[in-house]
């Protein structure tokens, strides 16, 4: 999830460049099924974190493309400042 | 009009795990991301992909089934609890009385399965004889009256009630089809 938030944070993206993005930010390490992503997706877009920024046609076949709203913004940034300062305190014994 | 490529026509059928309604939705989305990020010339879908997609359809699925009004999905449960109850109140008689009792049994199937006009004719046909055979009189084919039972019980049929109790069953179950006829159930059981 803290993924797929960040992979949005430029703007918004079809499924596929979501999954894409997720594994570049994660070295290759996290790369989630489609239906996982899409299961993530689905509820992240229920409770609002996400919403479906337009609707592409595409061959064909409808394409939604997400973005990130403004709770979801506020989630992921928290999330990113809890980090920070749980690593500061290794980090700072670390360097004592 | 080109052959659909075989790993498509797998990724199909592992997209089944999905409710009809999400594939109607997203299934050709889910299909391109799919066949996409699948490596060229693979017919066959990685395993991790099936497995995600079967995890991803069961959620899917669980999900479908838990939204929905709950006071619906009561009213539901509490028709199926009545009519069945009804039901079981006749399947002693059933030697005596094999149509009706056939009619009482599809009418249990057809609020199971949500075909609530259905499930409302047959209630509405199956109570008029109750009432009848409750009350002493006749309705539809003629039926020796007291109905003896085939089996389990010794008591005639409706030989301990009243007839407005038996109907208020029916009527019951009626009503709660009425409210059901405007806000459809979501769960099928």
């Amino acid at each position: 999830m803290y993924f797929v938030l960040t992979a949005l944070l430029k703007g918004p993206l079809h499924g596929h460049a979501i999954s894409k993005a997720i594994q570049d930010l994660s070295g290759g390490r996290v790369k989630p099924s489609v239906g996982t992503l899409y299961g993530i997706l689905e509820r992240l877009n229920e409770r609002g974190v996400i919403a479906v920024d337009r609707e592409e046609v595409v061959n064909g076949r409808n394409r939604r493309y997400f973005r990130i709203t403004d709770d979801g913004q506020g989630i992921v940034e928290a999330e990113a400042r809890r980090m920070r300062a749980a690593a500061a305190l290794v980090l700072r014994e670390a360097a004592g | 009009m080109t052959a659909v490529p075989l790993l498509e026509r797998r990724y199909r059928r592992l997209l089944l795990a999905y409710p009809s309604g999400y594939r109607r939705d997203h299934g050709d989305e889910l299909l391109d991301v799919l066949v996409e990020s699948t490596a060229p010339g693979r017919t066959r879908p990685p395993l991790r992909e099936a497995v995600g997609l079967l995890l991803g359809g069961a959620r899917t699925r669980a999900v479908a089934l838990a939204t929905g009004s709950p006071w619906v999905d009561g009213v539901h449960l509490g028709v199926t609890v009545v009519a069945m109850s009804n039901f079981m109140t006749l399947l002693p008689y059933a030697g005596a009385l094999p149509m009706w009792s056939a009619l009482s049994a599809l009418s249990v199937l057809a609020i199971l399965r949500g075909w609530i006009r259905t499930a409302a004719a047959l209630t509405a046909l199956v109570g008029l004889k109750a009432l009848a055979v409750a009350s002493g009189r006749q309705f539809g084919e003629m039926t020796l009256l007291p109905v003896h039972p085939s089996f389990l019980v010794e008591r005639a049929l409706y030989g301990w009630t009243t007839p407005a109790a038996v109907i208020s069953g029916y009527a019951l179950v009626l009503a709660g089809l009425m409210l059901l006829a405007v806000r459809r159930p979501a769960t099928l059981w």
